[in-house]
């Protein structure tokens, strides 16, 4: 903070003093490292990408106004919590609003739209190549179960009901699958 | 109606990471309500958390976009079906099987007021139309017929005051451009009668 005699001449005396704020620089490299996974996490959170949007925004702005307040070892994790706390209210605002609620329900989930142009925010070309080719690898069991619940956007309850399967066979599937789908997603950042 | 799945991280199958499972639930949208409660208070305050729910964005939005064509070639028919809350929105909220029967029932209807309608334009048709040749030669067959009708009536009972009586005065006949056959011509038919005849003949 910069004491009143040390203001520039010409500036009002009266003028409140500049609020500390994190630098431009370190904002920049904040965006750099965090907003993608910001962004996954806030589409996980509302299920809505308009919505994640607004609240990585908002997110942001807290961040150059009040980041300054958070230790810098822990500028992610601080990061998260704003983001969570703005995607909470942001969700309980919206979901009082009518008619926010009712475009909701008549759109399909806003993470299975994403094919097949996916929003390169949250994920790279390459990563849906190697998802691609690991598909092709499942079993054609563990594969169907992955086809409907994705794909067709079918719960998992009624995946097992058209498939005659018990629950767990069906949970248990897509667990498999999911494992083997998110070993070639590691295997890129390797 | 199907319920959300009732999952904890110790009732799931252990094949994922429990915590990385309950995130896919989460994200997908399966957790039961107090479930779901349950998670999100962790994500409050749980750092790996807010990452497993990154990495099961992640992954699920790599697999929505990784659509294998074999996918399309197994049940195009099923790719192709929007989901449930479109096919909806498609019908007006009606249910499939409801929505086509009611689609029926207007087709019925509306080719019922279609035959209806072109019933009542033929008929309208006929009352406004200029008489068709067909019906010209009738009238004037009908015409000719009555004159004959009406010369031998004269030719029995010649009697001028009858005829004066029974047609229009020479003037009047004259003057609407009729004329009767002179006295003691009869077998001839009137010009008017001929002119109104010879279309038909």
């Amino acid at each position: 903070m910069r004491p009143p005699e040390e203001q520039p001449a010409g500036g009002s005396p009266e003028s409140e003093p500049e609020p500390p704020r994190l630098s431009p620089a370190l904002i920049a490299a904040l965006h750099a490292e965090h907003a993608e996974d910001l962004r996954r996490f806030l589409v996980g959170v509302l299920k809505n990408a308009a919505w994640a949007e607004d609240a990585f925004q908002a997110t942001f702005a807290k961040a150059v106004e009040l980041g300054h307040g958070a230790r810098p070892e822990s500028l992610k994790g601080w990061l998260f919590t704003v983001a969570y706390r703005e995607a909470l209210q942001l969700r309980r605002q919206r979901c009082s609003d009518e008619k926010y609620q009712r475009q909701r329900n008549q759109e399909p989930s806003e993470i299975s739209r994403l094919s097949p142009q996916p929003d390169q925010r949250l994920i790279s070309q390459e990563a849906i190549e190697r998802v691609r080719e690991a598909l092709k690898g499942l079993p054609a069991e563990q594969r169907e179960v992955v086809r409907l619940r994705i794909y067709e956007d079918c719960k998992f309850a009624e995946i097992a009901e058209r498939l005659k399967l018990p629950l767990g066979t069906v949970l248990s599937r897509m667990q498999l699958a999911l494992k083997k789908l998110r070993r070639s997603l590691d295997d890129e950042s390797h | 109606m199907l319920e959300p799945i009732q999952t904890s991280p110790a009732a799931a199958v252990t094949v994922l990471n429990p915590l990385e499972w309950q995130a896919f639930l989460y994200v997908a949208g399966e957790l039961a309500p107090d479930a779901e409660t349950t998670f999100e208070a962790l994500l409050a305050e749980s750092q790996p958390a807010r990452e497993a729910v990154v990495a099961a964005v992640q992954l699920r939005a790599a697999i929505a976009a990784a659509e294998p064509p074999s996918a399309a070639t197994i049940e195009p028919a099923r790719s192709s079906t929007p989901p449930p809350a479109q096919r909806h929105a498609f019908s007006g909220g009606l249910s499939p099987k409801r929505y086509w029967t009611m689609a029926w029932r207007g087709v019925l209807v509306a080719s019922a007021a279609a035959v209806v309608a072109a019933i009542c334009l033929s008929r309208t048709h006929e009352v406004d139309s200029v008489p068709s040749p067909w019906q010209v030669a009738a009238n004037a067959h009908d015409l000719a017929l009555r004159w004959s009708q009406w010369n031998n009536l004269t030719d029995s009972e010649p009697t001028k005051n009858d005829l004066a009586a029974a047609a229009p005065s020479d003037e009047a006949a004259a003057g609407e451009g009729l004329r009767l056959a002179p006295d003691g011509d009869e077998e001839v038919a009137p010009k008017w009668l001929l002119s109104a005849v010879a279309p038909a003949m």
